[in-house]
């Protein structure tokens, strides 16, 4: 550890510390600011209404329903990527020939911007001739086209994104199934045990630091995840998938209701860190 | 006995066989709404809706032409290109120093900073886009490559500074001391130790940054209404509304949007894999 002039590490993190303060820190302070005043591009009005706005929140449907469609989107989400990823994961495990070939190639769905991902898979639940609805003829398994984008939004969405984010839960669990000590998977085997015990009770476990850093990170990115269902649905039919992220960004650029979509975005950002909160004492608790 | 070892041989290889076979197909499964896509923007137009027959008859480049000279995906092109490259060595470069700052020195509020980064990682981007609009249209800084710039840089910074750090705590502080009392200053000690040393998790960190700000959707839709600045990404999503669906032409679009991040893979993936692991681990 150097102990250098006292000035000169302070230096060293001002070119980034001031674009991050200019991009994150101001804006949310700005923000909270923005939500105590009524103003609205189309009225021309700004007016200081205290926390009239968050009232208006509370009592509003409309966050409700957002808030409902938020959890299952993060939940269908997070758990299709995490079986998904893991089983992929424990299948690349062993050692094979062209193993590395094919980890490189489970990373493409995350290379891919999010922007092609939503078209890509609005382009594969198409009803007339989009790839599902041709599988699903020819396996003689539905007879009818099934308008998925239509009656089944939030599936479409939930598979859309899980599809791009389960590369990433193979390569933490990948990793972590490297750091298992092999001599206890040994001194198991020894013992008797087989494959689903070895499993319960030595890779699970140890796995477990690993999938719960991941977890928080997986989470974190999908609640407020917009591209995907902005490109795919815009949050529709009907609001179907009108998650928040999709709220606030319609109240404040489609209806121009700057100080309600500042106060939601606070709302927002409260509900985030309550929830991560939420679940790491959860996950202490063992 | 021999006829055993045959069987056993035999059943070994049967296995290895199952298990590749298992392995492409599920691969395929995989990689099939990528592949569906490419193939889709190889077709001719006409054919694109006659499906089956899967292939195309002849594979054309219409629908590449047509997005690049009437779909305005050239100048989407360029300006992503641009714009992401410019914020990428900018976040790269400053988030080098930071990260130095604090794998390396000892100073009041080293802890506070630090946790500021994994702070901002927490916060939905909806809460600071609206904020950040009407600021940088009080400036009127809106239209301009230098808003999106400053905003990539902003919103990769924190994670680059965090995995950087890990890179450099890595690095034994004992061989810049040595290069010291040879006579080196403290940057020089910097630019010829560390920063060769880590050079992996450097590019790991690059190539990070680049494909989160290449593919960056909100601000870019937000921030940029005038048509001749767009990047790729809202170039695509208006490409939507304009020319109805245009699958072919969409589906151009789409791979060219790709291209540059796959290649960028191709070529530093093992870097890339080992990076993220690593740094994740580590941090």
């Amino acid at each position: 550890m150097k102990q250098g002039k006292r000035a000169l590490p302070y230096f060293w993190l001002l070119p980034s510390y001031t674009i991050i303060f200019i991009l994150i820190v101001f804006p949310v302070l700005y923000n909270m600011y923005i939500s105590t005043y009524d103003w609205s591009l189309i009225k021309q009005t700004k007016t200081f209404i205290g926390l009239s706005n968050y009232l208006y929140f509370l009592k509003n449907p409309q966050l409700w329903e957002s808030l409902i469609i938020t959890i299952k989107w993060v939940g269908a989400d997070v758990g299709l990527s995490f079986f998904v990823g893991l089983g992929l994961a424990l299948i690349l495990n062993k050692k094979f020939y062209g193993r590395e070939f094919f980890t490189a190639l489970m990373f493409i769905p995350w290379m891919i911007p999010g922007v092609v991902t939503a078209l890509l898979w609005r382009w594969m639940f198409q009803t007339d001739i989009g790839m599902i609805n041709i599988i699903l003829k020819e396996l003689h398994i539905t007879s009818s086209k099934i308008d998925w984008l239509s009656e089944f939004p939030l599936f479409c969405v939930v598979v859309g994104d899980a599809w791009r984010t389960f590369p990433f839960w193979t390569v933490m669990t990948l990793a972590g199934l490297k750091s298992i000590p092999s001599e206890e998977i040994e001194a198991a085997q020894l013992d008797g045990a087989n494959k689903i015990d070895i499993f319960r009770h030595i890779t699970l476990p140890h796995l477990k630091p690993i999938l719960v850093t991941a977890g928080i990170l997986v989470t974190i990115w999908t609640t407020n995840y917009f591209d995907m269902i902005y490109v795919m649905t815009r949050g529709g039919p009907i609001n179907r998938t009108r998650t928040i992220s999709l709220l606030i960004y319609q109240i404040g650029f489609n209806y121009y209701r700057f100080g309600q979509a500042a106060a939601l975005a606070f709302i927002d950002s409260i509900i985030m860190i309550a929830a991560i909160l939420l679940y790491l004492s959860f996950l202490r608790k063992d | 006995m021999k006829v055993l070892m045959k069987r056993l041989l035999i059943g070994r290889l049967f296995r290895n066989i199952f298990f590749y076979l298992f392995l492409c197909v599920i691969s395929f499964f995989i990689l099939s709404p990528f592949l569906w896509g490419v193939l889709t923007s190889l077709k001719p137009k006409e054919e694109i809706f006659h499906v089956p027959p899967l292939l195309p008859s002849h594979i054309t480049l219409e629908n590449y032409f047509q997005v690049f000279s009437v779909g305005g995906f050239t100048s989407y092109f360029k300006n992503s290109i641009i714009v992401v490259s410019i914020a990428t060595i900018i976040t790269v470069g400053c988030a080098c120093l930071a990260a130095y700052s604090f794998s390396r020195y000892k100073f009041r509020g080293r802890g506070t900073l630090f946790v500021t980064i994994l702070i901002t990682q927490l916060l939905p981007m909806a809460s600071i886009l609206i904020p950040l609009f009407l600021f940088w249209n009080t400036l009127g800084m809106l239209n301009t490559y230098l808003v999106l710039i400053i905003t990539y840089v902003g919103f990769t910074s924190p994670l680059a500074i965090w995995l950087l750090k890990s890179y450099f705590d890595a690095i034994p502080i004992e061989l810049e001391e040595s290069a010291i009392i040879d006579g080196c200053s403290s940057i020089g000690a910097f630019l010829r130790i560390v920063i060769p040393l880590s050079a992996p998790g450097i590019g790991a960190v690059t190539i990070y940054v680049f494909i989160a700000a290449w593919q960056e959707f909100l601000f870019a839709l937000t921030f940029i209404s005038d048509s001749s600045l767009r990047t790729l990404p809202i170039g695509l999503n208006v490409f939507i509304q304009q020319h109805g669906i245009d699958w072919g032409g969409l589906m151009a679009g789409a791979t060219i949007s790709t291209m540059p991040v796959m290649i960028f893979f191709v070529i530093l993936r093992r870097t890339f894999i080992g990076g993220i692991t690593r740094g994740a681990i580590k941090g």
